[in-house]
């Protein structure tokens, strides 16, 4: 199965500079996928109760920093994981955070996976091709495993 | 009468002038009925054999009470007082012997006619006239004597008693030649001079000279008829010696002088060791720190206080005799004084209570109050002690305020510190990152793109270092020493204002000052830091507006000084209204600055006593509150500061 233009990777981060590297490292990637960039919680939860489905669509994937201003990236963690209509969209945060107690946390409130923002820039590029190739190609994953 | 020597007296050296023939008696003196009457003990002739009695005197028919005819008619054992047989056997006995001997004597109970019986001495001889064994009886009457002397000797015993009984004394009977003539008693031992050696001597000879140079003036005075008492130590012990003279029947001249000496060596150090316990409390109810007050249990009347009571309560003895501690004022409630007795009153009682008590002069004190009762010259007592304690709840309580602060300051710097490294870490990985993205660039040869990269990394950097220099100030808050003084919060203002002027002036910002600004007490530098921040935040966050107004002002309060920054702009959601104040916050991810100015702000604040807080301003907008505590009315001293981490500074030279 693949992937639709349409697909969308809802990216929560407030740091422009940050977001700037991320933006550009996805852009890059082979499989295209358009990215929704929101720089605070508040407006991450607008977009997803967000009525109009067809101008924008449910995301595949919510890539979520944790320090956020007005509504915090927990708060949204826990509000998606906890509304049934938005449960299953997988969450994985992207922080600068390695913090045992902010891991815990994020898995307790179900986090899908949780990641720490690495310190150099390739290691940054690899990191973001893995996450969008296993979340966004998953299925396709998947089939070749079984079949090998 | 007649003279020894006449007549028929024969002169020394001269045969006898008599007329009358040798070894007769004289017929003149012979017709002896008179004699034998005479005589003074009974005088009884009896027949051996049978004990009938032949012939008795006057006064042996005296002695039984019996006329002579009725004697006559008796046997002599039968006036007998013991039984008949016996008597009778016992009395022949004695017969038998005086017959064969020609005396005998004895001691015999006899019984009078009236059935009395008495003792007497009975010798019994051979009656020298005729020539039959008749045996004369001469009885004495030993009964009066018998009687004298158990009498005596009863009367002997029960003063040796008495004297033996006589409780640590002595009696010493003395004559008028200073000679002693009795002493007695069980002291008389302790002395180490034995009765015998005084006894018969003169007090000079018997007695030690210093002790006999005490009592001879007493001696004198007594025999001249005086009645007195004197404490006198003989050695190392203490006696009284009670002087009384002893008058002859008449009544008119002192025979003896009678001194009864009592040991009163115990008594009197009795009394000393009392004396000298009650010196020693005295000394100690005088030097004593705490306060010290003796009431009477019943009324609560105060009777005795220390001087530590004067100096802790402020009032001088005089004063405080004769009043109640209600009347003092010294409690800070009617109640207090029923409470504290029920307290510490019962069985189970604490040794103290903590209560508060009022000084002559209005202030309260703490003390540490204890009570016992006591009986003082027979009347229930309360001793009360009351240890002053002020200074140390005032140092407990300001150890325990700092233990607090201790402890809060430790919990921010440990969310202080996560938050820092966790905040530090973000420019890091943009740098980082960005180098990445330089060294693609750089391969590709994208100069423009190689441009915004090393911009962004430049950016990053400086960022991390106005991160660190805020982050420095703002843990400095409360930690150097400070200025504190009294300011004019209008100073403080325009100084802000005049930091701003070119940021006011491109915002092209009216800024309005709509109150008169009241005193208040910090530091000038931080205070003018708070209002700065505050109006540069206004500024910021105008948006769009196209007559950005900030006002400032001050809003009544009856215990603050409460000033507020109002502005138009974009205004904060209420629901961030707390957020905004901490660390690293940004309203705008996008804006300059590193997200630590509202939190000094807070700080500073804090460290004055005070608050901030943010409120929706009226149509747009938002307006932040901040107060401080009022000065007081006086100059400023160091313990009037407000609380917080001004304590720890000194004052301004000057202020």
């Amino acid at each position: 199965m693949s992937i639709s233009a349409e697909e969308v990777l809802l990216y929560v981060e407030d740091d422009p500079d940050h977001a700037e590297l991320v933006l550009d490292t996805l852009s890059r990637h082979k499989s295209p996928v358009r990215v929704v960039h929101v720089e605070d919680g508040e407006a991450a939860l607008a977009y997803l109760r967000r009525p109009d489905a067809q101008a924008d669509p449910r995301p595949r994937l919510i890539l979520l920093d944790l320090r956020l201003p007005k509504v915090d990236g927990f708060e949204v963690l826990r509000i998606v994981k906890s509304t049934p209509s938005l449960s299953t969209i997988p969450v994985v945060i992207l922080t600068t955070s390695a913090s045992d107690l902010d891991v815990a946390r994020a898995y307790r409130d179900h986090v899908n996976s949780y990641l720490v923002k690495p310190d150099d820039y390739d290691s940054l590029d690899a990191l973001l091709q893995e996450v969008s190739d296993y979340w966004l190609c998953r299925n396709e994953v998947s089939l070749e495993a079984v079949s090998e | 009468m007649a003279e020894w020597g006449e007549r028929d007296e024969p002169r020394l050296g001269e045969p006898p002038n008599v007329s009358v023939s040798r070894g007769e008696p004289r017929s003149d003196y012979l017709a002896g009925r008179d004699v034998f009457d005479a005589l003074e003990d009974g005088v009884v002739a009896f027949d051996p054999a049978l004990g009938r009695i032949l012939d008795v005197n006057r006064k042996a028919s005296a002695l039984f009470g019996l006329d002579p005819a009725q004697l006559l008619a008796l046997c002599l054992w039968q006036l007998s007082a013991a039984d008949v047989a016996d008597a009778q056997h016992s009395m022949a006995a004695f017969a038998s012997t005086a017959v064969a001997t020609g005396q005998a004597q004895f001691d015999w109970r006899f019984r009078r006619a009236d059935g009395k019986p008495f003792w007497t001495e009975v010798r019994l001889l051979r009656s020298p006239v005729g020539k039959n064994r008749w045996l004369v009886a001469v009885i004495r009457d030993t009964d009066a004597l018998k009687a004298a002397l158990e009498e005596s000797r009863l009367a002997d015993e029960r003063y040796r008693s008495l004297v033996k009984n006589l409780p640590k004394s002595a009696i010493i009977l003395c004559d008028q030649a200073y000679r002693i003539v009795l002493v007695d008693g069980p002291e008389v031992g302790l002395s180490g001079i034995t009765k015998e050696h005084m006894e018969g001597r003169t007090i000079y000879e018997s007695l030690p000279p210093d002790f006999v140079a005490a009592i001879e003036p007493n001696i004198r005075r007594v025999l001249a008829g005086e009645s007195f008492s004197a404490e006198i130590p003989f050695d190392d012990l203490w006696y009284t010696y009670n002087y009384v003279p002893i008058f002859d029947e008449a009544g008119s001249r002192v025979v003896y002088a009678m001194i009864l000496a009592v040991n009163v060596t115990e008594r009197r150090r009795a009394e000393d060791s009392l004396r000298k316990s009650e010196e020693r409390f005295l000394r100690i109810f005088q030097s004593s720190v705490d306060a010290i007050a003796v009431m009477g249990a019943a009324d609560g009347v105060i009777l005795e206080v220390n001087p530590a009571f004067e100096r802790t309560f402020g009032w001088r003895r005089s004063e405080a005799i004769g009043k109640t501690t209600r009347e003092l004022d010294m409690w800070p409630d009617p109640e207090s004084r029923e409470r504290v007795l029920h307290q510490l009153v019962q069985g189970d009682a604490p040794d103290y209570v903590e209560r508060q008590a009022r000084r002559r002069d209005g202030t309260m004190l703490d003390g540490m109050v204890s009570l016992r009762e006591i009986e003082l010259d027979s009347v229930a007592c309360y001793l009360c002690t009351f240890r002053d304690v002020t200074e140390h709840k005032r140092a407990e309580r300001e150890r325990e305020r700092l233990f607090a602060e201790l402890t809060a300051r430790n919990a921010e710097m440990e969310q202080f510190t996560f938050t820092v490294s966790h905040d530090l870490k973000s420019p890091l990985v943009t740098i980082t990152g960005f180098l990445g993205m330089l060294q693609r660039d750089m391969a590709a040869g994208d100069t423009a793109r190689m441009q915004t990269d090393i911009a962004r990394i430049g950016s990053a950097a400086t960022k991390m270092m106005r991160l660190l220099s805020d982050l420095l100030q703002l843990s400095r808050i409360g930690q150097t020493a400070q200025s504190i003084e009294r300011l004019k919060l209008s100073e403080v203002v325009h100084d802000a204002l005049e930091l701003l002027s070119a940021a006011v002036s491109e915002g092209k910002v009216q800024v309005e000052l709509v109150s008169d600004f009241p005193e208040v007490v910090g530091d000038r530098v931080r205070l003018t830091q708070v209002v700065q921040n505050l109006v540069e935040n206004a500024i910021k966050y105008m948006g769009d507006q196209s007559t950005p107004r900030v006002r400032i002002g001050v809003r009544p309060d009856p215990n603050y000084v409460v000033c507020f920054v109002s502005d138009n702009g974009v205004g904060i959601d209420p629901r961030y209204g707390d957020r905004i104040f901490g660390l690293f916050e940004k309203l705008n991810p996008r804006s300059e600055g590193t997200g630590i100015g509202l939190a000094l702000v807070r700080r500073i604040l804090e460290a004055h006593g005070g608050s901030v807080w943010v409120e929706a301003g009226v149509e747009r907008g938002s307006t932040f509150v901040f107060r401080l505590p009022r000065p007081p009315s006086s100059a400023p001293s160091f313990a009037h500061a407000p609380e917080g981490a001004l304590r720890r500074s000194q004052p301004k030279e000057g202020s």
